[in-house]
């Protein structure tokens, strides 16, 4: 008998991260098995159907999306990397899914900035948000800002109590 | 329907600043957040952060000194769950809104007598989302166990419920959606989530101790 199937999109944050669909879908089982068994998991039969930066498709049987969605809130890494998924909305069909949930904008630029001193590259921006970065020899030190706290730290050079 | 993460923590504390916040807390369905280490409550693109202030004082004198050092500038003072006597102690003390940490004690800490007391003096009880998301294993397993005693022992008895996830990061937070599937993992249904994610306003928005005005 055909499997009923039900299309959940997520956002993943941060957006400029490059998901690969696969490393998402070990993640996501290993978020799924750690909450509701191997039975459960494998009556969820879930499958990622496109990995985007900034939004993911899952697949899952239907009956099975609330479990599906609480598994994606329980991600908190995809391969190494901190990242989170917002589970945003479900739907029978792909198209509906696809049209209801476009994939945010996202512009790519290799800036680097200068805050209290050091330098930082800009490795996202959407609207308002502003990702940076600053590579360090042991490990990368991230900052979510927006593009008024931007201005306002070049405007006035602030501290740490600056944003 | 209002909607209110009970714990942030923003830059220097955490790596996201206030305003970013604000931009992450309204896409995920949020209208207020309680932060810590702002000056005072403020608000950004109609979002309303209040200022909170953790405790974590092992013994009730430090509570009671942290509580008169802060001199009521703080909009909600959450004190971090101990063992049964401090508890019962903190619940009972004025100036506390919400009661924290509770996963991490011991079953018999926060027994049906503490649950009276935060009924009976309007204090919150703490669920922290980040003990389901980020723990695993046995410490998720207990965590869990505690939390759905806590849900059990609020709809018994009637205090409030608060939802944090005690984000230091916009990566730690979760949405209003998730949150409520996260909530139901532990017996809570909609209008209960719905009530929990609500919950800071009924503490803040309780009515004060009567003052003796002399005149």
């Amino acid at each position: 008998m055909r499997t009923n199937w039900r299309y959940i999109a997520a956002r993943i944050v941060p957006s400029w991260y490059r998901p690969d669909a696969r490393e998402v879908y070990y993640a996501v089982i290993d978020a799924a098995t750690w909450l509701w068994g191997d039975a459960g998991t494998s009556a969820m039969q879930p499958a990622v159907i496109e990995a985007t930066p900034g939004r993911v498709i899952l697949r899952c049987a239907r009956g099975h999306e609330d479990a599906l969605e609480a598994a994606l809130a329980a991600v908190t890494t995809v391969n190494g990397c901190s990242v989170a998924l917002h589970p945003q909305r479900t739907s029978g069909t792909l198209k509906a899914l696809r049209r209801g949930v476009p994939v945010p904008p996202s512009e790519e630029e290799e800036t680097v900035v200068e805050l209290n001193g050091e330098s930082y590259r800009i490795l996202g921006k959407s609207g308002q948000k502003v990702d940076l970065v600053k590579d360090g020899i042991k490990k990368q030190v991230s900052l979510y800002v927006t593009q008024e706290d931007l201005e306002e730290l070049d405007a006035t050079n602030a501290g740490t109590d600056g944003i | 329907m209002f909607s209110t993460d009970a714990t942030i923590h923003p830059y220097p504390a955490g790596d996201t600043s206030l305003r970013r916040f604000a931009v992450e807390l309204k896409s995920l369905g949020y209208d207020s957040a309680v932060a810590t280490g702002i000056g005072e409550r403020c608000e950004y693109g109609g979002i309303v952060f209040l200022k909170g202030t953790i405790v974590a004082g092992g013994s009730m004198k430090e509570v009671i000194a942290a509580i008169r050092e802060d001199r009521g500038s703080s909009d909600v003072i959450m004190v971090c769950a101990g063992d049964a006597p401090f508890n019962r102690a903190v619940l009972t003390y004025p100036g506390v809104h919400i009661l924290k940490g509770v996963h991490a004690v011991h079953r018999n800490d926060f027994d049906p007598v503490a649950a009276r007391s935060a009924a009976d003096r309007g204090v919150a009880v703490d669920i922290d989302l980040s003990a389901m998301t980020s723990l695993r294993g046995v410490r998720r397993q207990r965590a869990m166990e505690r939390l759905t005693d806590v849900a059990r022992l609020s709809r018994k008895y009637g205090f409030a419920l608060t939802v944090s996830s005690g984000a230091h990061s916009l990566l730690g937070m979760r949405s209003t959606r998730a949150a409520s599937h996260l909530l139901a993992l532990i017996g809570l249904d909609a209008p209960g989530a719905a009530a929990a994610l609500g919950g800071v306003r009924s503490v803040v928005d309780r009515p004060g101790p009567v003052e003796v005005i002399e005149w």
